[in-house]
C-alpha cells in the first residue's frame, strides 16, 4: 500500500521558500547599496569640510589670525565628532555586507583612513599655530576578530571623550591597511606591534587600559589642568 | 564571498523554518477531507482501561468523570489497573467499586510494571469492541464518547482524539501550558489533514480493539509508550484521527521541575521511538507521515538549540560586552547619561534581525489567534491573561529550548545504554 503523499505541496512549498529567501536577498543588496551610497556621500561631505579647514589654516597661519582660532577649533571638534562616528558606521556596515562589496567597502574604508590621517595632521598644524592645550590620542586597532579588547578601549575612549569633550582629540586607525604608506611610517615609527595601542601625545601605551589609569595619563599631558581632570582628583 | 561554518548554520536553520511554516500554512488553507461516519444505532461496547500509580489526589474525580459519561452503562466496561501504588489509591478505588456497583467498574492490583504493562493487562481483559486509555488525572467531558465514535466509519481508522486542555490552570506555569496545548491541538488538526499524526496521548485516546490487540499492544519499558502505539499504527496504515469538539481536561505539571521531568521523558522518547522507526523516515511508503512528520519532530529539537543559540548569541552576547565595558569604567552610568549618544541612522539597523523577529512574533501571534478560534475559545479572559500570553509567545518558547540543552545531553549520554 502506498500512502497519499502531497508532491505538488512539497515542491511549491520550496518554491515559495526560495522565493521569501530570494526577496530577503534582493533587499538585503538593496539596504547594502543604499549604505555603500550613503557612505560616498558622506565621505565626499568630509573631504568638503577638510578642504575648508585647510583654507581657514591657511588664513590663520599666512596672516596671523590667532584671534580666529576659537572658531577654528570649534569646527575642529564637530568634525572630528563626525569623522569617528561614519568610521564607526564603515566598519559595521562592512561587517553586515554580503561579500558582494567588499572590494568597494574596502576602498570607501581606505580612503575614509587618509581622511583622517589628514585630519589628524591638520589637528596637530592647528593646535600648534593656536597653542592649544589639547591632547590627542591615536588609537591603533585591529578587527575584533584579531583584537578582543579594541572594543573594550574604543569604549573607554569614547567615556574619556565625553568628559574631556573638546580637550580631547581622538584618531582611530585599523592596522589592516598595509597598502597605506603613511600608516605604515606611522605604525614603524611607534613600533605597534601590539592591538590595542595608544599614542597619548607621543607616549606609547600597549594593551588595554582602564578608566582610572587611561585618565590620569592624558591629564599629565595637560600644560595646565582643565577643570574636569581636578574635579576626577578630587574624587 | 567568505560564508562562515556559523553563517551555513543560520542559513539552514532560516531556510529549514521558513520550509516548514510555509508547507503548514499551505496544509491550513487546504480543504478537509469528509470523512465516513459510524452510525451510533447501535451502540458499540467499550472498554475504558484507567492505569493508576499514586493517583489518590485525582483517581476519584478521574473516575465520576467516566461514571457520568452519556453512554449505556450495559455498553461500558471501566478498567482500573492499580500498577502498585503505595498510597491510598486502591482503597479509594476499591470505596467507587462498592457505591457503584451498577457501573461495571473492575480494580485489578498487580505489582508495579509500569504504565505499558497495566495497559497490556487491561487490554487482554477488555470485552470492549473499542478500548479508551484514560490517565488517571485526566477528567472526560459526558459528551466525549459520543462525539468520538462516529469518526470510526472508515474500517481503517486506528484511533480518534479528543482535545486536550489543562485542568483549571492557576499558576503562570500551568497557564502557559495551556496556551501550548491549545496552539499544540490546532497544529494536530493540520497534522490530521494528511494523516500525520505521530502521538495519541493518553487521555481518552479511543482505539479500536482489535487493531492494538493485532499490533502487540502497548512496548513495555517504553519511555512514551502511547506514540510508540502510535508509530506502529501510521507504520501499519491507520488512520489518527484528531477531533477538537470533544474536551479532555488534564493535569499540568505545575512546577518547572516537573515540567522538565515530563518533558525530557516525552522528547528523549520520541527521539528513541524515531530511532526504533527510522525505516519510515522519507519512506515514500509512508507518505506524508514519513516525508515530513518525522523529519520535523526528529529536527525539533536540534532546531529549538540552534534558535536558542542563535538568541542568546544576538542578545547576550552583546550584552554581556557591554557589562565587561561598563567594568572598565567602573559603572559609572552618570557621566554615558549625560552624554547621550544620539546617532540613530536608518541605515544602521540590522534588517535580518528586525524581519526575523517580526517574522516569527507576528506568525506566533496568528497561530494563537487561528488555534483559539479553531477551538473557540477566546484568548483574553481575565487582566492577568496579558502578561501569560506575552510570556507564552515571547519567552515560552525559550524554557522548552534550555530543556532541550538537558534532554540533548540525556540523549547523547545514554546513547551507548540503548544504542
Amino acid at each position: 500500500m502506498v500512502r497519499e503523499l502531497q508532491t505538488r505541496r512539497y515542491i511549491l512549498a520550496g518554491v515559495l521558500t526560495i522565493l521569501i529567501f530570494v526577496v530577503g536577498l534582493l533587499v538585503g543588496l538593496l539596504i547594502e547599496n543604499e549604505r555603500l551610497q550613503y557612505v560616498q556621500r558622506v565621505s565626499n561631505e568630509q573631504r568638503i569640510e577638510t578642504n575648508s579647514l585647510e583654507l581657514q589654516n591657511l588664513y590663520v597661519s599666512l596672516l596671523s589670525r590667532e584671534g580666529n582660532c576659537d572658531a577654528i577649533s570649534n569646527v575642529l571638534s564637530v568634525n572630528l565628532v563626525n569623522l569617528e562616528r561614519t568610521r564607526e558606521r564603515i566598519e559595521n556596515f562592512n561587517k553586515d555586507s554580503s561579500g558582494i562589496n567588499r572590494e568597494e567597502f574596502h576602498l570607501l574604508t581606505r580612503e575614509y583612513l587618509i581622511e583622517q590621517l589628514r585630519f589628524w595632521l591638520l589637528t596637530e598644524e592647528i593646535n600648534k599655530q593656536c597653542g592649544t592645550d589639547i591632547v590627542t590620542i591615536l588609537n591603533f586597532y585591529a578587527d575584533s576578530e584579531i583584537c578582543k579588547d579594541c572594543n573594550a578601549q574604543a569604549f573607554v575612549l569614547d567615556y574619556l571623550k565625553n568628559i574631556l569633550k573638546q580637550k580631547l582629540y581622538i584618531f582611530s586607525f585599523n592596522t589592516k591597511f598595509t597598502e597605506e604608506p603613511l600608516l605604515q611610517i606611522l605604525i614603524q615609527n611607534y613600533d605597534i606591534s601590539k592591538h590595542p595601542t595608544l599614542i597619548v601625545s607621543g607616549e606609547k601605551i600597549e594593551n588595554l587600559v582602564s578608566r582610572g589609569e587611561l585618565f590620569d595619563i592624558i591629564c599629565s599631558k595637560y600644560e595646565t589642568k582643565p577643570l574636569e581632570c581636578l574635579k576626577e582628583d578630587e574624587l | 564571498m567568505i560564508l562562515k561554518f556559523t553563517n551555513i548554520i543560520l542559513f539552514i536553520v532560516y531556510i529549514m523554518g521558513v520550509y516548514f511554516i510555509v508547507f503548514w500554512l499551505l496544509t491550513l488553507v487546504d480543504k478537509e477531507k469528509t470523512s465516513r461516519k459510524m452510525s451510533l444505532k447501535n451502540l458499540p461496547k467499550v472498554s475504558i482501561a484507567i492505569p493508576a500509580y499514586n493517583e489518590e489526589e485525582t483517581i476519584v474525580e478521574t473516575l465520576k468523570s467516566v461514571i457520568n459519561l452519556d453512554y449505556p452503562k450495559s455498553k461500558l466496561e471501566i478498567i482500573v489497573i492499580n500498577d502498585g501504588s503505595k498510597d491510598d489509591t486502591r482503597k479509594l478505588v476499591e470505596n467507587i467499586v462498592k457505591q457503584n456497583t451498577g457501573d461495571n467498574i473492575i480494580l485489578i492490583n498487580k505489582e508495579n510494571g509500569g504504565k505499558a504493562s497495566a495497559l497490556n493487562i487491561a487490554l487482554k481483559r477488555a470485552k470492549g469492541e473499542f478500548f479508551v486509555t484514560l490517565d488517571a488525572d485526566s477528567f472526560v467531558r459526558e459528551d466525549a464518547l459520543k462525539k468520538l465514535l462516529p469518526h470510526f466509519g472508515d474500517k481503517n481508522v486506528g484511533v480518534v482524539l479528543p482535545l486536550l486542555k489543562i485542568h483549571s490552570p492557576k499558576n503562570i506555569l500551568e497557564r502557559l501550558q495551556h496556551y501550548e496545548y491549545i496552539i499544540g491541538f490546532f497544529y494536530k488538526k493540520l497534522m490530521g489533514k494528511l494523516n500525520c499524526i505521530h502521538v495519541a496521548p493518553g487521555p481518552f485516546s479511543v482505539y479500536r480493539k482489535e487493531v492494538v490487540t493485532k499490533l502487540g499492544g502497548y512496548k513495555v519499558g517504553n519511555l512514551t509508550e502511547d506514540q510508540e502505539l502510535t508509530f506502529n499504527l501510521q507504520k501499519h496504515h491507520y488512520k489518527v484521527i484528531q477531533i477538537l469538539d470533544t474536551i479532555v481536561h488534564t493535569k499540568a505539571p505545575r512546577t518547572i521541575k516537573s515540567l522538565y521531568k515530563q518533558r525530557n521523558r516525552w522528547y528523549k522518547g520520541a527521539m528513541y521511538n524515531i530511532w526504533d522507526y527510522r525505516k519510515l523516515l522519507f519512506n515514500r511508503e509512508y507518505g506524508d507521515f514519513g516525508m515530513i512528520q518525522l523529519p520535523s519532530v526528529m529536527l525539533s529539537g536540534v532546531l529549538a538549540l540552534l534558535a536558542l543559540a542563535l538568541v542568546l548569541y544576538t542578545s547576550i552576547y552583546p550584552a554581556g560586552v557591554w557589562l565587561y565595558n561598563l567594568r572598565l569604567i567602573n559603572f559609572d552610568f552618570i557621566t554615558l547619561i549625560q552624554n547621550p549618544v544620539i546617532n540613530l541612522h536608518l541605515l544602521d539597523f540590522d534588517y535580518m534581525i528586525i524581519v526575523t523577529m517580526i517574522f516569527t512574533s507576528s506568525l506566533s501571534i496568528l497561530a494563537l489567534i487561528l488555534a483559539h478560534k479553531m477551538v473557540n475559545e477566546k484568548i483574553f479572559h481575565k487582566k492577568t491573561n496579558i502578561v501569560s500570553v506575552f510570556l507564552f509567545l515571547f519567552v515560552y518558547f525559550f524554557v522548552i529550548a534550555f530543556m532541550w540543552i538537558g534532554i540533548a545531553f540525556d540523549i547523547i549520554s545514554g546513547r551507548k545504554q540503548r544504542w
